[in-house]
């Protein structure tokens, strides 16, 4: 399946805290081409997080647009935005997000349930994705039994499960040693081009930046207030 | 997401949490105890304090006597009768043909001379009542100790408190009279030389089985109509010229029950009508039971404040839960949930909680029930009293179970809203 353009323009996202209001985004433009893998930098606050959040309809545009396929994202809302994020994107947290009172299989299980699948067709999937990611001796496994490394693959899994057209990874590395790290990257930039998904991912690393195909800097704003 | 989906989903979530689970089910269980035992015990008593007015007979119960209704006939529970008027067959036929009875029960009596096994006490006339006994459960008749006579023979009798008080016991020592046996005499009178009557005794030399209250007749002893059939055979023999009376009626009276509390009325004026004295305890049985009605619902809303009590609990539990699960409540939006999903999630985890709860209580509260009953019925059964039946109600059982689970739904109901608006963006920890 072929992966989404992305079109980003004079987004603006401000936040409210007791110290006064905080601009993360200014105007901010993008645009990222279909199948591209792109990595998004800049120091905390930047507003990277936040960016990735906007694209995969977590939160709600403040003022712009963000066109993910010719949708934009704008216009949905409620069950609308919730079909947009089952049935295009793919998530990887920073922290897996992972529920631990289910399996590996059974998280896996999970994200394709809310698309009508039958339960046979979804464990077949779960199966055939856990052996993709290396991880099906581990598959009858709670979360609290899993390494780091082999949570993430179990998370990467998750995002793989309804074959999102757009992969968007929250630092899926920085809860990693080096070498689990090193693979785990390998497996998202295999799995991404794999699919042809849309991959953008937010890290720290530059090294992990590096692997990319393009790589943006975001910078911190200014206290608006 | 489908409900067994959502419903796995929440199973899995409560035994994730299931220290809390638990200790919120116990919450929920020890209000429905209390609530079913309240009600199962209210339920007993109401039975008990009813039947009591009913002497253990069906409250639609009505007794008819062989007289004519007195000028008061229908103004009172139990009215002064007219003059003696004989119930016959077809009397018995066209009062059990009225639309509003449902059953009759003839009772027969004859006249008996009886000898107390005490050579103190001395020989006394009394009554010997017969029915048909197979049927005493639907007549004013309690047995307070022992059994009443097996329904053919004609050696067994059941004994009135008044037989008691000739005696020298009392209801709590009413046992001792049991096993005991009686000489009862039937009369017949026989032509005599001299100018006075000669009567001699039909004698059967029968055994107390059991102690009885009754209300059916007006008799100290109780036996099986051919027991009695036997007495008044003899006894109809005597010399009509002798002065012996009898009574010529064939029944001594007859328990009719209506279809219903409500056509008791209507039943004792259709009999007024066919020319035979009533009496029922009607208006009291109404009037005790809205008191009782009044005592029911103050105890149910007692069950009720505690179950509101342990609602409250729930509620308290699962916005503790949504707290803590925000980050997960946001992943489940990340990977495609519906507010609707995350609704029913928490929904059927509050409505597990409250069946289970309801159910556990709701035994619990039967077995409490029981524990009280024996308590109490030790006290009754001191005092000469029978005891009191603890019963499972349908509408307890169902009403516990299904009542406390569906007041978990609605005490989820806030929970449950709360966590399907969490932002998704929870997913990704606080911005």
């Amino acid at each position: 399946m072929a992966g989404v353009p992305i079109s980003v323009r004079d987004v603006s996202m401000r936040y409210s805290t007791r110290g006064g209001a905080v601009e993360v985004l200014a105007d901010f433009d993008l645009a990222v081409d279909a199948g591209e893998r792109l990595a998004i930098m800049g120091p905390s606050g930047a507003g990277k997080t936040t960016l990735l959040a906007l694209i995969g309809g977590l939160e709600a545009i403040q003022r712009g647009s963000i066109v993910v396929g010719g949708t934009d994202l704008a216009h949905l809302h409620g069950d609308a935005l919730a079909a947009y994020r089952y049935q295009t994107v793919g998530f990887v947290f920073q922290h897996f997000g992972l529920l631990g009172n289910l399996s590996a299989r059974e998280n896996i299980e999970l994200a394709m349930s809310f698309g009508g699948r039958s339960s046979r067709d979804r464990r077949a999937r779960a199966q055939l994705l856990l052996d993709a990611v290396g991880i099906a001796h581990r598959a009858d496994h709670r979360p609290a039994e899993l390494s780091g490394g082999e949570s993430q693959r179990v998370a990467l899994a998750r995002a793989l499960a309804n074959e999102p057209r757009l992969l968007l990874a929250d630092e899926p590395t920085g809860n990693l040693d080096g070498e689990t790290a090193e693979r785990v990257l390998e497996l998202l930039d295999r799995t991404a081009a794999d699919s042809g998904a849309t991959l953008l991912t937010v890290t720290h690393d530059p090294a992990v930046a590096r692997r990319f195909d393009r790589i943006i800097q975001l910078e911190p704003r200014v206290i608006a207030s | 997401m489908n409900w067994p989906d959502a419903f796995l989903a929440a199973l899995r979530s409560l035994d994730r949490r299931a220290g809390r689970a638990a200790l919120t089910v116990l919450a929920v269980a020890l209000a429905a105890a209390l609530l079913s035992a309240l009600l199962i015990v209210s339920t007993a008593a109401r039975t008990r304090v009813l039947d009591q007015l009913a002497k253990g007979g069906p409250l639609a119960g009505i007794q008819v006597a062989a007289a004519a209704p007195g000028p008061q006939a229908l103004d009172a529970d139990t009215p002064r009768p007219g003059r003696p008027r004989d119930i016959d067959a077809d009397a018995v036929r066209r009062i059990r043909a009225l639309r509003s009875v449902r059953s009759v029960v003839t009772l027969e009596s004859n006249p008996v001379l009886a000898v107390a096994p005490s050579a103190a006490i001395q020989p006394f006339q009394d009554t010997l009542a017969g029915l048909d006994l197979r049927r005493v459960r639907t007549l004013p008749i309690t047995v307070i100790v022992g059994r009443s006579p097996t329904p053919d023979s004609l050696t067994e009798v059941a004994v009135t408190e008044g037989y008691l008080r000739r005696v020298g016991l009392t209801r709590a020592t009413a046992a001792k009279a049991v096993g005991t046996e009686v000489e009862i005499g039937a009369p017949r009178s026989f032509p005599s030389s001299r100018d006075r009557i000669d009567v001699r005794g039909r004698w059967t030399r029968a055994e107390i089985v059991g102690v009885v209250a009754q209300q059916a007749i007006d008799a100290q002893f109780l036996g099986s109509r051919a027991m009695v059939r036997a007495a008044r055979a003899w006894t109809a023999q005597s010399d009509p010229d002798s002065g012996f009376e009898l009574p010529s009626s064939r029944y001594a009276g007859l328990f009719v029950v209506a279809d219903g509390l409500d056509r008791v009325g209507s039943a004792r004026a259709s009999i007024t009508r066919l020319g035979y004295s009533t009496s029922s305890p009607e208006n009291l049985i109404e009037t005790v039971r809205r008191y009782l009605r009044v005592v029911e619902i103050v105890l149910a809303g007692i069950g009720l404040i505690a179950l509101a009590i342990a609602a409250l609990g729930i509620t308290n539990a699962l916005l503790a839960a949504v707290r803590e699960r925000r980050r997960e409540i946001g992943v489940l939006k990340a990977i495609g949930a519906r507010d609707r999903d995350v609704r029913r999630i928490f929904l059927i985890e509050a409505g597990i909680t409250g069946l289970i709860g309801g159910l556990v209580g709701t035994v619990a509260g039967y077995g409490i029930a029981r524990i009280l009953g024996a308590v109490v019925n030790q006290y009754l059964v001191d005092q000469g009293l029978p005891g009191v039946g603890i019963g499972l109600p349908a509408l307890v059982v169902v009403g516990g179970v299904l009542g406390s689970a569906m007041l978990a739904v609605l005490a989820g109901i806030t929970p449950a809203q709360r966590a399907a608006r969490l932002p998704a963006r929870q997913a990704m920890g606080d911005a």
